[in-house]
């Protein structure tokens, strides 16, 4: 093919050494890739535009007979016919006998597969809106800033390395990976340049999730995430599979794993719970208000320094205090409309099944989202009421295994979220998700946090009011003095963490409680416990007292601040 | 292994004062320095020479005495089913990890410590590396039979 890329030439000394030492190699055509000795993994010849044409044709087919396994070393994974075409240089690597060996199909092993066809295409769309909106601000600046000729170029140039990088990627998760059901194990193999083998053992699955967005939908595919324990990424991303193949691979996972298997045939077990629309609006309307007024006054300032610095101080200079009310409260009601709009993007239709031994949910009107979590992985429940969804009688409950998933380039604490939870159903959902514990925190009565906490809470909260107050008064004038009030606000903050603070500690179950404005309450089967902890600071030393922090697999959990006595009492039953 | 609270190594003080003296010299030194020449220009040069002159006799008081007080503050005892580790000197610390949940256990020595004769234990668990849980300057060959123990004991590891 004409038009290969330049390090296609054979004649290019990228990564490669002189094969030495190899004797079924053939030097001229098959030079040996630097690589760790200790890394078995099968050698994939480089792609070329004109393989992947072929690819895509016979994408499909099993390539368990293909005689390129046995008969030449040089190419293990593609059909016979590349191996024909002499324009192709071989770039990559013969495998030694062994690494043959290792690739060469097992009674158990099934033939590697690819992700589906048109999953380039569809993945393309979403990665380069996503890229767009994280570049926004350049590409305003791009098309109606007023900065140099100079300055665009920048910009320009910034915006096509993210965009090439983007696609690149997409592209080389498409066109690399591969994978296969290994006997029990998973395994998927993936990269160019930066290779990487993985085998996932079903059993460890933390947790699975089949995302499938508005562009999947109309192709028929769907994204499969498979979290295992550990990591600061999804361990198994396969995107895009047809729905039939996910299907298939899940049920493959399930019969060794420990996912439920679901018996397609067997009547759906009614939701645990649903989420009306009106809870879904609520959802919407109780998410963090003022940091995204906060973030939009912020991007809204931006776009205005990004058209004309000049305008924007007279602006600055012009305006009057009852536009400025004005502004502020349309972005509250702005950010009221977009929070609402995403919450009904991103719930609608939530609910949440038990199929057997695992937590279903299922969620979204474009994108949909189901995630999977069997109940024995389920590490700690979290329970959200922050005041505003308090008050209209709701909270939120987050389900925690050991596994850490990324969403949309951050890394999240909870894989199994339940958005809008009744108060009274509070207790049987966190029943449903970890059933060991077997402890209603909304009906059993939990214990206090010592009297002598909110001491030494006030006393910590007018210390750090202190450090922020002096300065404050000491630089400014007018907001000094009121730093100053920040020292009363820390003391009524203590009494009322204090006050609504609670524990307990069953045979079962470890179960705390924080906060009055966001109040949360971890709920944990002893079972789980990793490691027990009882820590002191200087002030809890005035007071004699003691806080138990326990750990689990993904998180920790601070109990609230009990007497010294108790609290070593408390770690010798734990740990007893 | 003993049932006891054990402690560390006497010449973990020495370790620790060789290495807080290194960092004194590498950093703390020459940001007293620093400090005391940013000074020097807003307030009389006599001023800032006494306050560099403190904070160079503060650091070098916490490099003899700290490492002393870290050690009479550090205990730890394998137990029946747990290991024990209490640690800490204004912020005290104690830490119990189930033999059980222990996934592995390191040693490691730095090139103070391998003059010395000591090592570093490094306990792990599914909730990643405890930070408690880890045990400084023991005699080497003691942090080597104590893995050798405590990575014995196998168990449901919860997750």
């Amino acid at each position: 093919m004409a038009s290969d890329p330049p390090d296609e030439s054979p004649t290019t000394p990228f990564i490669r050494l002189p094969a030495t030492g190899d004797d079924e190699s053939d030097p001229a055509n098959a030079p040996t890739e630097l690589e760790r000795p200790t890394f078995r993994l099968p050698l994939e010849e480089e792609p070329t535009m004109r393989m992947w044409e072929d690819e895509i044709e016979d994408h499909m087919t099993e390539r368990s007979g293909d005689p390129a396994h046995a008969g030449l070393p040089a190419i293990d994974s593609f059909s016979a016919q590349d191996t024909q075409e002499p324009a192709v240089p071989a770039r990559q690597a013969t495998p030694d006998a062994s690494d043959l060996q290792a690739d060469a199909p097992t009674e158990q092993a099934d033939p590697w597969r690819g992700l589906h066809p048109a999953s380039l295409a569809v993945n393309l769309v979403p990665r380069a809106w996503r890229t767009a909106r994280a570049a926004w601000p350049l590409l305003l600046a791009l098309f109606i800033g007023s900065g140099s000729l100079g300055m665009r170029a920048a910009d320009l140039l910034i915006l096509l390395a993210f965009a090439g990088m983007s696609v690149w990627n997409t592209f080389i998760h498409w066109a690399t990976l591969r994978y296969r059901m290994n006997g029990d194990r998973l395994e998927i193999k993936s990269g160019l340049l930066n290779r990487q083998a993985r085998t996932i053992d079903p059993s460890r699955i933390q947790n699975m999730e089949l995302v499938q967005n508005l562009f999947h939908k109309f192709a028929d595919l769907v994204e499969l995430r498979i979290e295992t324990a550990g990591g600061t990424s999804t361990e198994g991303l396969l995107s895009a599979l047809s729905v039939q193949e996910a299907k298939t691979l899940r049920a493959r996972l399930a019969n060794v794993g420990s996912l439920a298997l679901e018996d397609e045939s067997a009547p759906q077990n009614a939701p645990i719970l649903k989420m009306s629309l009106t809870e879904i609006l609520a959802y919407g309307i109780t998410s963090r208000t003022i940091g995204t007024v906060a973030v939009l006054s912020a991007v809204t300032l931006e776009v205005f320094m990004q058209f004309d610095d000049e305008a924007t101080k007279e602006i600055a200079r012009s305006v009057e205090p009852g536009i400025l009310v004005a502004t502020i409260l349309i972005a509250f009601a702005g950010s009221w409309v977009v929070s609402v709009g995403a919450s009904f993007l991103k719930h609608y239709k939530f609910q949440m099944v038990r199929t057997g031994d695992s937590i279903k949910t299922e969620e979204g009107l474009t994108t949909q989202r189901r995630v999977e979590i069997p109940l024995r992985k389920v590490q700690l429940v979290r329970a959200d009421e922050p005041l505003m969804r308090r008050l209209m009688g709701y909270g939120t409950i987050e389900i925690e295994t050991a596994g850490l998933g990324v969403l949309e380039g951050q890394v999240r604490q909870a894989e199994g979220v339940v958005p809008m939870v009744d108060r009274d159903e509070l207790g049987a959902i966190v029943q449903a998700a970890a059933p060991l514990v077997e402890t209603d925190p909304w009906t059993a009565e939990l214990k206090p946090a010592h009297p002598r906490a909110l001491w030494r809470a006030s006393t910590a909260g007018i210390i750090q009011s202190l450090a922020i107050a002096i300065p404050a008064f000491i630089f400014l004038d007018i907001l000094g003095w009121l730093a100053l009030l920040l020292i009363p606000l820390a003391v009524v903050n203590a009494w009322f963490d204090w006050n609504w603070q609670g524990w307990l500690v069953t045979d079962k179950a470890i179960i705390s409680r924080h906060g009055f404005l966001n109040r949360q309450t971890y709920v944990l089967a002893r079972d789980k416990l990793q490691s027990v902890h009882m820590v002191q600071g200087p002030l809890m030393r005035m007071h004699d007292l003691g806080r138990v922090v326990v750990r689990v697999a993904g998180s920790q959990v601070s109990l609230p601040d009990v007497s010294k006595e108790d609290a070593a009492r408390l770690m010798a039953k734990l740990t007893g | 292994m003993s049932d006891t609270n054990q402690q560390l190594h006497p010449r973990a003080v020495t370790l620790w004062r060789l290495q807080r003296g290194l960092r004194l010299l590498i950093v703390g030194l020459p940001m007293c320095a620093v400090i005391a020449v940013g000074l020097s220009s807003v307030i009389p040069w006599m001023a800032a020479v006494l306050i560099g002159g403190v904070l160079v006799v503060f650091q070098v008081g916490m490099t003899i005495f700290w490492p002393t007080l870290e050690y009479d503050n550090f205990r730890y005892a394998v137990r029946e089913d747990d290991l024990l580790v209490q640690s800490g000197v204004i912020f005290k610390r104690w830490s119990s990890i189930p033999l059980n949940r222990i996934q592995h256990v390191d040693t490691r020595q730095g090139p103070m410590e391998r003059m010395l004769g000591l090592s570093r234990l490094l306990v792990f668990t599914a909730a990643g590396m405890s930070a408690d849980g880890s045990i400084p300057a023991l005699a080497t060959s003691v942090a080597e039979s104590m893995r050798d123990e405590l990575s014995r004991r196998g168990g449901d590891d919860g997750v």
